[in-house]
């Protein structure tokens, strides 16, 4: 065992044990969902009753795919992986990208405020009888990360969520008109964050961080904000997304997302070494294709599908407008999302 | 490193590709594409045996401990793919090496049965010149198929995405086709055997669908539509 491996055990002595693999911090009230806190009551009633799969498939069969595809996984190969190493997942949810990293690396840690995601994630890996792997609940502003422990951490779809404040049920963040908390600086909240990650990894560990491009060809054609649920105010200024995002939802622009440039830096100022970008179609979560972002693109091909069934407009043209960016002019900067691995 | 095909079919397998260092990576977590990447890992190591030019050629299998990961490294081979959904007349050139590459490298064995490449397909066969790379070995099988059933699913299926959906083929790929029958079923073993037919290649497809798995109904020599097999039976029987 190497030493960045013994400190895992003795960094999760300092939480309380819930279960086989779940620890608490001391504040496990945190929320993020994409089901209401009834959904997940069905659910949780009865987990251990059948497998995941089916749990899943009986209470919410919409989001199976998001769950369980190995479509997720892909962009994990980017860090070709050797086997021997630590990882941790930070917000790891229901365990979409911890169980198949468990599957490959000594040990992984997954991090969530959900205490119910994480209890689905246990019952997953005891499934897949995977004894590498464990959870921590709690906030991922609170918990200081051990130092140089890890050799890998993940960062999936979590940075942007970072400056929100109080509990979250996706469905009912984009139309609620519930008044939420604005207070602290979302750009200030990710460095502090990302400074934490870069904190916990060993020397020459990695940051795999994936994330919706702020410049995604989509939101210049009237696509809503991917979590703000508004029009432009990714692309905008913070200053106008303000204003803009005041008039509609009363209250901050704060899910922040970046550009490549402006990832590259951050990372950087958060201490990387080294940053690689990658650009990937049609996005992060189930990516068809992906390129080392600014190299020849000739591999690609559009990945909207000009017709689904019957002959459509929007989806045409949208693949024609693909293929002129990317195939023709090479232009990524737009791209629809970003897989950065930093490494420290 | 260039993510190419992810999952294609729920098939479970990552494809990259990495310029650089001139090699294709598939990795997968499913079992079933586990089984793919070893298929394949035995599919090329039979093909770079038989061919001295390759036999350098880096070919690598990492699998974990608990075999729950598995990983492939092949060399990249430059070149360009054919294209399945050209006309049949396009190709006849490209069909024309393929039959020839297939009667030099596949062993004949009496009466017996050959290796099977299951995917033997255009889209698989990397043309230089007059040379001919075979890639994509996932359904690999030793010694399970009659020899040149692989040309026969290449031929058919190419006469499949000729039709187009249609119900005829046009008079060149009418042509084309009788044509490259016609050299395939010359290497066939004469008598009683396996023949070049529609008939003969979904009849042992259907016999042996655990070859291809789920895969099996996404064939295109199993899809014809009753006009184009009819179109077909006739082609056949007059040449």
């Amino acid at each position: 065992m190497s030493t960045s491996q013994k400190k895992l055990p003795i960094f999760l002595d300092n939480f309380e044990k819930k279960s086989k693999r779940i620890y608490a911090s001391n504040n496990t009230d945190g929320y993020w969902s994409n089901l209401s806190k009834t959904q997940n009551a069905e659910l949780m009633s009865i987990l251990g009753t059948r497998t995941t799969r089916e749990c899943i498939e009986k209470t919410n069969p919409l989001f199976k795919e998001i769950i369980f595809s190995e479509k997720r996984v892909a962009g994990l190969e980017l860090l070709q992986l050797k086997g021997d190493e630590t990882a941790v997942d930070l917000g790891c949810m229901w365990g979409a990208i911890t169980i198949p990293l468990a599957k490959q690396v000594a040990n992984v840690l997954g991090i969530d405020q959900t205490i119910e995601s994480l209890k689905f994630s246990e019952a997953r890996a005891e499934e897949d009888k995977l004894d590498n792997v464990n959870f921590l609940c709690g906030n991922l502003r609170e918990i200081q990360l051990p130092k140089e422990t890890f050799d890998v951490a993940i960062v999936n779809g979590v940075l942007e969520w970072v400056p929100e404040n109080e509990p979250i049920v996706v469905n009912d963040y984009w139309y609620g008109a519930k008044k939420r908390s604005d207070s602290g600086n979302p750009g200030e909240m990710q460095m502090a964050f990302l400074k934490n990650v870069h904190r916990g990894l060993t020397s020459g560990g990695r940051l795999m961080l994936a994330i919706e491009n702020r410049y995604d060809y989509k939101m210049f054609f009237g696509v809503r904000d991917p979590h703000a649920g508004t029009l432009f105010t990714s692309i905008v200024p913070k200053w106008l997304a303000n204003i803009m995002s005041k008039i509609i939802r009363k209250r901050e622009y704060r899910p922040w997302i970046y550009s490549f440039n402006e990832l590259d830096k951050l990372l950087k100022d958060a201490g990387f070494k080294s940053v690689k970008l990658h650009a990937c179609w049609p996005d992060y979560r189930m990516p068809n294709y992906i390129n080392p972002y600014g190299e020849k693109n000739k591999h690609f091909n559009p990945t909207t599908a000009r017709r689904d069934g019957k002959l459509k407009l929007k989806p045409l043209v949208a693949n024609r407008i693909e293929w002129l960016l990317f195939k023709v002019f090479n232009i990524q900067f737009f791209a629809p999302s970003i897989i950065a691995i930093a490494e420290k | 490193m260039i993510l190419v095909r992810n999952c294609p079919h729920n098939n479970g397998v990552y494809t990259f590709i990495d310029e650089k260092d001139k090699v294709v990576i598939k990795s997968s977590y499913s079992l079933d594409g586990i089984a793919r990447l070893n298929n394949e890992y035995a599919g090329y190591n039979w093909y770079f045996k038989k061919n001295p030019i390759l036999n350098d050629s880096r070919l690598e299998l990492f699998e974990n401990e608990n075999k729950l990961y598995s990983r492939l490294y092949v060399k990249f081979f430059s070149g360009a793919a054919g294209n399945c959904y050209r006309h049949i007349e396009y190709n006849k050139e490209h069909l024309m090496i393929a039959v020839k590459t297939y009667n030099e490298l596949w062993p004949r064995v009496n009466g017996g049965l050959s290796p099977l490449h299951g995917d033997f397909s255009l889209g698989n066969l990397i043309f230089n010149g007059s040379s001919l790379t075979i890639i994509d070995w996932e359904h690999f099988q030793l010694d399970v198929a009659p020899w040149g059933f692989d040309l026969v699913n290449l031929l058919y299926e190419t006469v499949f995405f000729s039709f187009k959906g249609k119900e005829k083929l046009s008079n060149a790929d009418c042509k084309v086709f009788v044509e490259v029958k016609k050299a395939i079923s010359e290497l066939l073993e004469p008598n009683g055997g396996f023949q070049c037919s529609h008939d003969d290649l979904t009849k042992f497809i259907s016999a042996n669908t655990f070859l291809w798995g789920s895969l099996v109904n996404k064939l295109p020599v199993m899809k014809f539509s009753n006009e184009q097999y009819d179109f077909l039976q006739v082609l056949e029987r007059e040449g």
